[in-house]
């Protein structure tokens, strides 16, 4: 699945479920990587060809990354900072956030979900008394109406 | 989007979130057939799960009865629920082409 992507004009949806310590979950980060990766590579060729045109920001990686992530149920659970990993372990967590950053990936993640398993961010810790944050970097809390627009336009849905 | 929805754990948070996120897709015009797989029967039968609430309301979504596993289990559990409820549960048809489905959802 990982290694021949299928090149479709459809923008695809990934929707996280699975527990950090799930394999999906690894499979997930390794699929957004693996076709992110696929389209910056195709920008790159497309950047080769017309060089000599203008110094334009074709780069995949400067643009909205092509790829849309929602994360939901006990996937939430990647969005806490205080989720501790030994060495020898993969921390989603970071392993996400550094992806984002190098595709300007948003990542949003159901707020009920987070809320439920103890994730919150300043302003909903403000609204609901809670004491404290933790919600990593990168991460945002939003409504489940976020997912079901996402899937209004031309989407492929795959959950992990 | 036709999407098929099954619920397979039986903890209360999983059964809501999956059964929260068909009525929300429901909201918003998709498709949605919801599943009950025989390990979320126990919290269908508690009136204060929120399984419960939810699966009463489904006529309210314009989203169609729920579908059971065709075996004499869920007749039991159908036969134990109130009318109400019972009216918004179906036995799994025969044949169910998964093509139909754009995408299966499990939770």
């Amino acid at each position: 699945m990982i290694e021949k992507l299928p090149m479709t004009t459809t923008t695809p949806l990934l929707l996280i479920t699975a527990d950090p310590s799930h394999p999906l979950a690894k499979l997930a980060l390794r699929y957004a990587r693996a076709y992110l990766q696929s389209v910056a590579n195709k920008a790159s060729e497309n950047t080769q060809v017309s060089i000599d045109d203008t110094n334009s920001d074709n780069d995949a990686s400067t643009k909205n990354a092509p790829l849309n992530v929602f994360f939901y149920g006990d996937a939430a659970h990647i969005a806490n900072s205080l989720r501790w990993q030994s060495a020898d372990q993969m921390d989603l967590t970071k392993e996400w956030q550094a992806l984002a950053e190098q595709y300007h990936l948003s990542l949003p993640v159901c707020v009920s979900t987070a809320l439920s398993r103890g994730i919150s961010d300043a302003e909903n810790s403000h609204r609901h008394q809670l004491n404290g944050d933790n919600l990593a970097t990168g991460f945002t809390l939003v409504g489940l109406s976020e997912l079901a627009m996402m899937m209004q336009s031309d989407s492929r849905l795959m959950q992990f | 989007m036709k999407l098929l929805i099954q619920l397979h754990t039986p903890t209360e948070v999983a059964s809501y979130e999956g059964c929260a996120l068909a009525l929300t897709l429901a909201t918003f015009g998709h498709d949605v057939q919801l599943y009950l797989d025989a390990p979320v029967f126990g919290l269908l039968m508690q009136p204060e799960s929120r399984l419960h609430g939810m699966i009463q309301s489904l006529e309210l979504y314009d989203m169609p009865a729920a579908w059971l596993p065709n075996d004499v289990f869920s007749g039991w559990v159908t036969g134990m629920l109130p009318t109400d409820l019972a009216s918004q549960l179906a036995l799994i048809p025969e044949v169910v082409n998964s093509q139909d489905f754009e995408q299966i959802l499990r939770f």
